[in-house]
């Protein structure tokens, strides 16, 4: 494991070290540390991820962190890996996303200085590299904070923006709300077992079985809140809107699964749970993926747009966890290793396709400075290259093929149909509901993303935001293409990727401490997962070579034909403007007004009325429910509550010296009557 | 080899004749004599020969969106039992590769729509991807129940849960029978819930999406609109027919069921009008309804599985 952590070693020297380089350059100076990281990271993530033999290494550190167990097994070595390589895009689009930004002389020069923005960079990679290692509890909890302080001073980089500090003391609370339930769990654990390390935890709850709901629900919500499940997603559409592009890119993209990580490792490490447990994992994730598609089809934000849909794929890799702890309570290896294996893949490919996209949103908005969908429209003829990898990432997230997205929600799909043949009724019932509601989540993120690409690349413009936009630099549109490539790559050809996370999610499931599973998937359950993906890899390949034939064969007809360009047909209208295309919020008003009844009424107000109409302004904005409806309630009343004792602060420097006068007169006083 | 060609034939061929056969049933019923049944492929060759003309504000993609949803389509139509019974290409969850081919091509055409600049096909566009937002669902748990019902994991073998002789197999039949012709109106784009021959934007969905289409791209949409309603029927006559009989019985079976589905669709298109576009999603609903119950049957004992 030692490679690993000369990963990390190297990354914090690279860090330190890029103050001296030159503003532009530090970006290049991290990103090409990070190819040796992560190539480094590989040498000791790939042997374990194939022969699942777990590494560890004891770090003795001083009191009182003391000794701390780190643990490379194939479910860190997986998650490392993806922290290793998708730094590195994120890293190169940074520095191209930043480059020729000015100095900062506000009032919020530390945030907004570059050297301290990379350093802080590298802090987070390297705090999101180290957590999949930890297993004992104050490492972990030590690295955990770490990586919400460093992307705290990320995300708050454009600290002169009110709406970003806001955002970014937010997200600070919020995750700070998420620590406490961690630590509330690994407390418990750490005092009820007597041992800080994870590994002692599965026998001491199995003989206090009354605390084990308790502390898996602590831990879960704790992790869950990282991760973006409902209810506790709230920070996410404020948090990754407003920093950097590039930032916004490795947090959705990379920061968040690492509370799947934490999910996960809960599964294995304490399950295999009960049939319950499964359906209730389930239910939050189908909530998360249906509801986070709802919220993101009613954005006009872009980025706010894309956070959402990180909510929502999130669901669906909860999804497939529920799958695969369905298959596990039923006995079923081939749905265990079906479930987990294509979460897992769902993890990787979602972080690839969405830190492209969210690059394409930071091209665009560093193109034109806007990040309203509707002020925009026909940039693809400004940025093309641009539009085809957003086009790419638009139809990989959506789940179609030929990309990624499509390999692992069918490995979840293929996991529910072999989980038909479970024996509880309930359990077949809730893999329907799973079907449905993936389905159903595909066909509304095709809504969102045609409404997106349409609306932003295509027609023409919208207003003046576009007339002066440029293609991407080659930092930028380099770090989206090799992204875009990784999309097409383990769409068509995804076996051998898969092979290996389905080898790693079986030596998962055999080191679990007593396993539910009579019989651990084996060769043949591995070779149903393969073969299938064998055919539509072949087929997708026939498909692609098809497609350019085809495109040949009519290029040759149009030329015989003829061809020739034409205004767009608008029905003898005499005087069509760029005004009167569909907007994004027209686009998606026929599917909001049924979700939504009460949301359509406000057109009503807008209706031009008199019989000379003057100019109207319409202005809608779509407000999370949760957020408005139980979180500004409860901290409304809970400030409310306390502002009641703010006589306590009333800037008297005299009455706080009064303070702590009467402080220690009563500890003086407490210690002498205790002493006698 | 010969069932693959057999197969190929059908595809190129049965799509044509039963939208032939769906306007000449709407022509007998009005009193006309009504095209020739070819008549919509001699319509797509036409098409092939024409010049083409494109919008100002077109890019590219509009140009390819309709040669790749066509060849997705194609490739869908590679993955569906045909007159033979059997599925040119057939893996297990083959029918979720199935849905989402389909719903590549309609992403592309979208796209391609919105291209254009135009309210129009924003209009269609939007509808578009609202309606098959609201049957996907339904889609997917009409097919994944058929799989319960049949033990099975891939579309060539559906038909075992329905022909197994269980009292519900017959009420099975029809729940996936109606699902499915409620799913060639929706993607084939007929009444009552997109009106093919008119181009009023109040009634169009498919049809304001391509109006500025022309030339090959015209013909290609056509057949890969044609291809859609025959992919569905084609299922439906999976099911429908038993499995254990003669191939040339089992080939002239689902030419049968098409038939059958062609004349229903001609019938309904001379009976009703589009209906209101606010009454169209609780239309599209039953798919979801058909969907669900028709999973509770095969859970509750149809079939084998």
């Amino acid at each position: 494991m030692t490679h690993y952590l000369y990963a990390l070693v190297l990354y914090v020297f690279v860090g330190i070290a890029s103050f001296a380089a030159r503003r532009d350059a530090k970006g290049y100076l991290i990103g090409g540390a990070g190819i040796l990281a992560a190539i480094l990271v590989g040498t000791d993530s790939i042997p374990v991820l194939l022969s699942g033999v777990a590494q560890t290494y004891t770090l003795r550190l001083p009191p009182p962190i003391g000794t701390a167990v780190l643990v490379l097994d194939p479910l860190s070595a997986f998650f490392g890996m993806v922290v290793a390589v998708l730094a590195l895009p994120a890293a190169f689009y940074g520095a191209g996303y930043l480059a020729g930004r000015r100095g900062d002389d506000s009032a919020h020069a530390v945030a907004g200085a570059t050297g301290f923005h990379w350093f802080f960079y590298v802090l987070l990679v390297v705090s999101m590299l180290a957590v999949p290692l930890g297993q004992s509890v104050l490492p972990f909890l030590f690295v955990w904070e770490l990586m919400t302080i460093s992307s705290f001073f990320l995300v708050i980089f454009d600290a002169e923006e009110p709406a970003t500090r806001s955002a970014g003391v937010h997200y600070l609370i919020t995750m700070h709300i998420g620590m406490l339930f961690l630590v509330a769990g690994f407390l418990t654990l750490w005092n009820g077992s007597g041992s800080p390390n994870f590994a002692a935890y599965p026998a001491y709850l199995r003989n206090h079985e009354t605390v084990t709901p308790v502390v898996l629900l602590l831990l879960f919500v704790g992790f869950a809140l990282k991760a973006g499940f409902i209810p506790l997603h709230t920070w996410l559409p404020k948090a990754h809107p407003v920093a950097p592009s590039h930032v916004s890119g490795l947090m959705s993209g990379v920061m968040i699964k690492l509370g799947v990580y934490g999910i996960l490792r809960l599964v294995f490490l304490f399950g295999p749970f009960s049939k319950g447990v499964a359906f209730l994992v389930l239910a939050i994730s189908i909530v998360t993926a249906v509801l986070g598609v709802l919220f993101a089809i009613g954005q006009h934000d872009l980025k706010r747009l894309l956070a959402y849909h990180s909510v929502e794929n999130i669901g669906i890799i909860g999804c497939g966890i529920g799958v695969g702890m369905i298959g596990e309570s039923a006995g079923m290896p081939l749905v265990a290793l079906l479930g987990f294996s294509g979460a897992l893949l769902h993890v990787l490919n979602h972080s690839i396709f969405k830190s492209l996209l969210f690059f394409g949103a930071g091209s665009i908005l560093r193109a034109t400075g806007e990040r309203l969908v509707d002020r925009l429209g026909g940039l693809a003829r400004r940025m093309p290259l641009t539009a085809i990898m957003f086009l790419i990432g638009s139809i990989a997230i959506t789940g179609l093929p030929p990309f990624n997205g499509f390999v692992s929600e069918f490995l979840i799909y293929l996991g529910v149909i072999h989980g038909f043949g479970a024996a509880a009724t309930t359990s077949v019932v809730a893999l329907a509901f799973v079907v449905a509601s993936l389905a159903l989540v595909g066909a509304l993120a095709l809504l969102c993303f045609t409404k997106v690409f349409g609306i932003v690349f295509l027609g023409s413009a919208r207003g003046d935001a576009t007339s002066h936009a440029g293609e991407s630099n080659p930092a930028m549109f380099v770090s989206m293409g090799v992204l875009a490539l990784l999309c097409a790559g383990i769409g068509i050809l995804p076996e051998p990727l898969v092979v290996l996370i389905g080898g790693a999610v079986t030596q998962l499931l055999k080191a679990q401490v007593g396993s539910g599973l009579a019989t651990l998937p084996g060769s043949l359950e591995l070779n149903a997962m393969v073969a299938p993906l064998a055919t539509v890899s072949r087929f997708l390949l026939f498909f692609v070579a098809a497609a350019l034939v085809t495109a040949g064969a009519r290029a040759f007809l149009v030329r015989r034909g003829g061809a020739r360009r034409a205004e767009t047909w608008g029905c003898g209208y005499a005087k069509p403007t760029s005004r009167m295309q569909y907007t994004g919020d027209s686009f998606a008003r026929p599917l909001l007004s049924l979700v939504n009844p009460r949301a359509a009424r406000g057109d009503e107000q807008a209706a031009a009325t008199g019989l000379f109409p003057t100019t109207r302004t319409v202005s809608t904005h779509a407000e999370d429910p949760f957020e408005a409806h139980l979180i500004r309630p409860a901290v409304g009343s809970l400030v409310g509550f306390f502002r009641r004792f703010s006589w306590i602060q009333n800037g008297n420097l005299q009455l706080y010296i009064l303070y702590g006068l009467l402080f220690l007169i009563g500890i003086l006083v407490w210690t002498m009557g205790s002493g006698r | 080899m010969i069932d693959i060609l057999v197969d190929a034939a059908a595809a190129l061929l049965l799509p044509w004749l039963m939208l032939g056969a769906i306007a000449k049933v709407k022509a007998k019923w009005a009193g006309r004599k009504g095209a020739p049944v070819l008549q919509p492929l001699y319509d797509a060759l036409k098409e092939l020969r024409k010049s083409q003309v494109m919008g100002r504000t077109a890019t590219m993609l509009f140009a390819l969106a309709p040669v790749v949803s066509l060849v997705a389509v194609v490739f869908a139509a590679l993955l569906v039992p045909g007159p033979t019974g059997r599925a040119i290409v057939s893996f297990p969850g083959d029918f979720v590769l199935f849905a989402y081919l389909l719903a590549l091509a309609r992403f592309l055409s979208v796209v391609a729509a919105l291209d254009t600049g135009s309210s129009f096909e924003g209009m269609g566009a939007s509808r578009e991807a609202f309606f098959s937002a609201l049957v996907e669902p339904g889609l997917f748990l009409v097919l994944a129940s058929t799989l319960l019902a049949s033990g099975t994991t891939t579309l060539s073998r559906i038909a075992l849960g329905i022909h197994s002789g269980t009292a519900v197999a017959d009420v099975m039949l029809l729940l996936a029978a109606l699902g499915l012709f409620l799913m060639v109106l929706v993607e084939g784009h007929r009444l009552p819930v997109d009106d093919p021959a008119t181009h009023l934007e109040l009634t169009m969905v498919h049809e304001v999406m391509v109006l500025d289409n022309s030339g090959p791209d015209l013909a290609m949409i056509g057949y890969a609109s044609a291809l859609r309603i025959y992919l569905f029927s084609s299922i439906a006559a999976a099911l429908a027919v038993p499995p254990d009989v003669p191939p040339l019985v089992h080939a002239g079976g689902v030419v049968l069921v098409l038939f059958v589905f062609s004349i229903a669709v001609g019938l309904l298109e001379s009976w009703s009008a589009r209906i209101r576009l606010t009454h169209v999603p609780q239309l599209l609903f039953v798919v979801n309804i058909c969907g669900m119950l028709l999973f509770f049957l095969a859970l509750l004992g149809g079939g084998q599985g």
